[in-house]
């Protein structure tokens, strides 16, 4: 009884994309946080083998703003990799990592009180990624 | 034991012992008096470390988060990447060669981007808006 159990819920987790969710306690993934220094936070998404890899960026940028939200910080810069950050070439979209069928994003983000040049507006993503997100646990 | 139950099945365990004994690589320490550079290794506890050749394994030392490299001397480091997945598995070893100094603080990350995979290394800085800063004595690696 336990064994059909465990495959039923094998079968129904495996048939699941990732949704927006945090992966700390999550078995299908989600995002998570990494402090690299006191002023850059890598963000990841985390996704399984049913998530669309643009979904998955989508999901990164998302909780890099809802992270800046979170700070009240109104931009921050994101960076696709640390040498990115380091010589400070910021980019519109987190960084896609594939393995397998795997998709993983992820980001390094920069806290701002102001706007700079090439900076990432935090309302404006959180605005547009909220809708989409509505949109897709609605169909 | 009949020689066909050796071959199906004690030699291929003495052939896979013989081989990991062939891999094993040591791990390094600085030694106490030694000056030191640290590296901070995201999402990994461990990198392999060449030195004048001889290939090494970095550990984080107990109660560290840091793990210690000699100064003065240009070095490889390298990451054993391994990620499997609905039954396949793959693996890989990004490297790079750096020039370490005495006190500095170093960052290195490594993971897969879209079928190729990759190392990186930075410099912690408390003097840049991003804590960290390009560092220039970066090559590809001669030893792996």
């Amino acid at each position: 009884m336990q064994w059909a159990l465990l495959i039923a819920l094998s079968i129904f987790l495996a048939g699941c994309a990732t949704p927006y969710q945090t992966g700390d306690s999550s078995v299908t993934g989600g995002h998570f946080n990494k402090p690299i220094t006191p002023k850059l936070e890598k963000i990841i998404f985390s996704a399984n083998g049913y998530t669309d890899k643009m979904q998955a960026v989508e999901y990164a940028l998302f909780r890099c703003a809802e992270f800046a939200q979170e700070r009240n910080k109104p931009y921050f810069f994101l960076y696709p990799s640390l040498t990115a950050a380091a010589l400070h070439r910021p980019s519109e979209l987190p960084n896609l990592g594939v393995v397998g069928a795997h998709p993983t994003a992820f980001a390094y983000v920069q806290l701002l009180d102001k706007y700079e040049f090439g900076a990432i507006e935090t309302e404006k993503v959180m605005q547009r990624l909220h809708a989409a997100l509505q949109g897709s646990e609605g169909k | 034991m009949r020689p066909i139950q050796f071959v199906l099945f004690k030699m291929p365990v003495c052939m896979l012992a013989l081989s990991l004994v062939g891999c094993v690589v040591q791990p390094y320490k600085v030694g106490p008096a030694e000056p030191y550079a640290s590296i901070r290794v995201v999402d990994r506890d461990r990198l392999d470390f060449c030195l004048n050749g001889s290939v090494h394994k970095l550990e984080k030392e107990e109660g560290s988060d840091f793990l210690k490299v000699p100064v003065g001397t240009r070095i490889d480091l390298a990451a054993d990447l391994y990620f499997a997945t609905y039954g396949a598995s793959y693996s890989c070893k990004p490297a790079l060669s750096f020039f370490p100094e005495a006190g500095e603080v170093y960052i290195v990350e490594s993971n897969v981007i879209t079928d190729h995979c990759f190392i990186e290394l930075v410099r912690e800085s408390v003097d840049t808006d991003t804590g960290i800063t390009f560092e220039k004595s970066i090559e590809d690696s001669a030893c792996f």
